[in-house]
């Protein structure tokens, strides 16, 4: 085992970890730390498969920007012990367990089953910003928009639902939404 | 591969859409008396040019982006049905959004928006489009469904939907990433210079069905597809999402999503997985009947209308899964679906439609017993109603009977041929007809609400609004479900034609 793989092993504890903890902590607070420290990890496996792009956007995007925002929205409904509700019954918690497992069995066996080819040889600057964007803006340049449209109607929609304020002057006399009285 | 004006051209109808959402947001901003009254006309007449460029694409089967979209017959006829359903909840919505104070700019926005998702959906070759086409698509009908956000329903069922809605991305994606690990794990991938290329629907039909990343990608992208039609086991959401939806935004969701999502499955089914039917038979046969047998028997116990319609909406998805498994392992069958989805479209547009009309601000019409008497309330509607329950049932002459006509045809024509399992399809046949019979007579219930039983105290004057819009569209609906009952041949020979192209 080269020092290579040993990152790579190490990452992938790390992400596993991390991920286990975020679906297994009851707090909202403590899933998103260690949400923090899964995506970190995932990063750190990028960098070792050559995509030190992919992993530099997943640190900012994800752990930096989305995270952040994460938090912000936690802290911001500050919920009490009371808030966060019992503890799931314990043959709900089994039925998950038996679920994930079953799916992670079938999907292990999928992967070590899978008859792979030698993958070939890549250039040297795959994974680059420079190769990423060359990428992007040509073979997948239908793809990019349709994300930025994606993104525009997302944002669109978080502002109609998030204003705090219709202000829409009514056209007609009845007040928007309570014109109704029998 | 430099991006061409002709790949430009066969995208334009998407543009078109994009266009007209963008045009809808700005006249919020820049019309001095921020009349919404002119919002429709945007979409409607953006809808138009789309269906315009549309239509000329029809019989040219050509594909644009290096295979990223196919515009063949199969996109042209679904996209159409796309538009035309999009134009009729637009039209519907008009008098509801202005009576829920929620008439903006944006709400046409979001339509128009999902409309040019499911455009993508439609057209998509590769596997990347046709993830991004059901994103887009789906993005703005979880907002639509929030959108009357003083009524707690409907943010509960938009929360409810989103969620679930994003656990099944969560599934389809994973698959398709296990999908595209297939394709590049074929020898053959190495010697292919496009990237984009191994996305394609095509490279994943190239992989022996028998390799097991392809079968776990399958797997997860059939889980992720079942989610978004709403089949059994993954229907959980639909009665709820459909409840508290807005009525127009309801009719949307069960026209256009379907529409776009089974074209997409039609054409996955055909030309990435094609000896799925084969080998899965079984698996998708037991999905499809537990689909109709759930959707109609649960059905019968609702008082409320929407919930109902929701019901009868997945017992619909089971329908049209019969075409889909018939069609899988004989391809011609497929026009049979492409029917049923146009025949289905129209009927659902109409039912959801006349539900958005009866509404009161911030109060639908929404209880059978609240449709009691309406034949003397509201004659034009009740009949109208009478016509859609009648449809969705599949009483002929009506569009639904033509619907079911042609989709059960193909599978009992198709029982006695070469496949050993052939006979599962004269079962599946047999439980469509019986859950046929089961479903008339909870569609019965409402049409003798309407005529035989009195309006509920306080309940007897004239409800709902003269509004031209709904009453344009409930016109245009009902005319379609009768000549496509009645007439049914040109579209049953263009949905042939189509499919044709497809094949070829």
């Amino acid at each position: 085992m080269n020092l290579r793989d040993a990152f790579f092993v190490v990452f992938s504890f790390l992400a596993i970890f991390g991920a286990f903890l975020t679906v297994t902590r009851r707090h909202p607070m403590y899933s998103a730390l260690s949400l923090i420290l899964f995506f970190g990890a995932i990063s750190g496996v990028m960098m070792v498969l050559a995509a030190p792009f992919l992993a530099l956007m997943q640190l900012m995007v994800y752990a930096g920007a989305i995270l952040v925002l994460f938090l912000f929205v936690i802290m911001l409904l500050s919920l009490k012990e009371s808030e966060l509700g019992g503890e799931r019954p314990w043959p709900l918690k089994l039925l998950a367990g038996i679920g994930s497992t079953v799916l992670f069995g079938l999907l292990a066996a999928a992967i070590l089953r899978a008859p792979f080819s030698p993958a070939p040889p890549v250039p040297g600057t795959f994974g680059s910003p420079d190769a990423v964007g060359t990428v992007m803006f040509s073979e997948f340049v239908l793809p990019f928009e349709v994300v930025s449209v994606l993104i525009l109607a997302a944002t669109m929609g978080a502002v109609i639902l998030a204003k705090r304020h219709l202000d829409r002057p009514a056209p007609q006399a009845d007040p928007p939404g309570g014109g109704h009285h029998g | 591969m430099p991006v061409s004006a002709h790949d430009l051209f066969l995208l334009s109808p998407i543009l078109i859409l994009l266009a007209g959402a963008a045009l809808a947001v700005m006249a919020d901003l820049f019309t001095p008396t921020r009349d919404a009254g002119l919002l429709p006309f945007i979409s409607l007449g953006s809808l138009a040019a789309a269906a315009f460029v549309l239509a000329g694409l029809w019989g040219r089967p050509e594909s644009a982006f290096g295979g990223a979209l196919r515009v063949d017959g199969v996109a042209v006829f679904a996209g159409l049905t796309v538009v035309a359903a999009t134009a009729l909840s637009v039209l519907m919505s008009a008098s509801y959004t202005r009576a829920a104070g929620v008439d903006f700019g944006e709400y046409h926005a979001l339509m128009l928006t999902a409309g040019s998702g499911a455009l993508l959906l439609t057209q998509a070759g590769d596997l990347m489009s046709a993830f991004l086409g059901i994103e887009v698509l789906s993005i703005p009908v979880y907002c639509l469904v929030a959108i009357t956000r003083d009524r707690e329903k409907s943010v509960e069922a938009a929360v409810k939907y989103f969620i679930l809605g994003a656990f099944a991305t969560g599934f389809l994606l994973f698959g398709v990433a296990l999908l595209y690990g297939a394709v590049i794990s074929q020898p053959t991938a190495a010697s292919t210079s496009a990237q984009a290329a191994l996305l394609s629907l095509e490279s994943v039909g190239r992989v022996p069905f028998d390799n097991p990343l392809l079968l776990a990608g399958l797997g997860m992208f059939l889980i992720g597809t079942g989610f978004k039609i709403g089949a059994v086991p993954f229907h959980g959401w639909v009665p709820d999402a459909y409840e508290g939806a807005p009525a127009p935004v309801t009719g949307f969701m069960a026209a256009v999503v379907k529409v776009a999502a089974f074209t997409f499955l039609l054409r996955a089914g055909m030309v990435a997985f094609p000896s799925l039917g084969a080998t899965w038979g079984a698996v998708l046969f037991l999905i499809a009947a537990a689909t109709m047998i759930v959707g109609n028997v649960f059905a019968l116990a609702q008082t409320n209308l929407k919930r109902l319609l929701a019901y009868s909406s997945i017992g619909h998805t089971g329908y049209v899964l019969v075409g889909v498994i018939v069609s899988s392992e004989n391809p011609s069958s497929g026009s049979s679906v492409l029917f049923y989805l146009a025949a289905y479209a129209v009927t659902t547009v109409g039912s959801f439609g006349l539900i958005s009309l009866l509404a009161r601000p911030g109060d639908e019409l929404e209880t059978i017993s609240s449709f009691s008497g309406l034949a003397a309330r509201r004659p034009g509607a009740a009949a109208a109603m009478t016509l859609f329950m009648a449809s969705l049932a599949g009483i002929p002459p009506t569009a639904g009977f033509m619907g079911k006509f042609v989709v059960f045809r193909e599978a009992i024509e198709h029982a006695s041929g070469p496949s050993p399992d052939a006979s599962r399809f004269l079962w599946l046949a047999v439980i469509g007809i019986g859950t046929s019979m089961i479903a008339a007579y909870y569609y019965l219930k409402i049409v003798v609400a309407m005529y035989m039983k009195p309006a509920e105290k306080g309940e007897e004057h004239p409800v709902g609004a003269d509004a031209w819009g709904a009453g344009l569209a409930l016109t245009l609906t009902a005319a379609g479900t009768l000549l496509l009952g009645v007439f049914p041949q040109p579209v049953i020979e263009w949905s042939a034609r189509a499919l044709a192209e497809l094949l070829n």
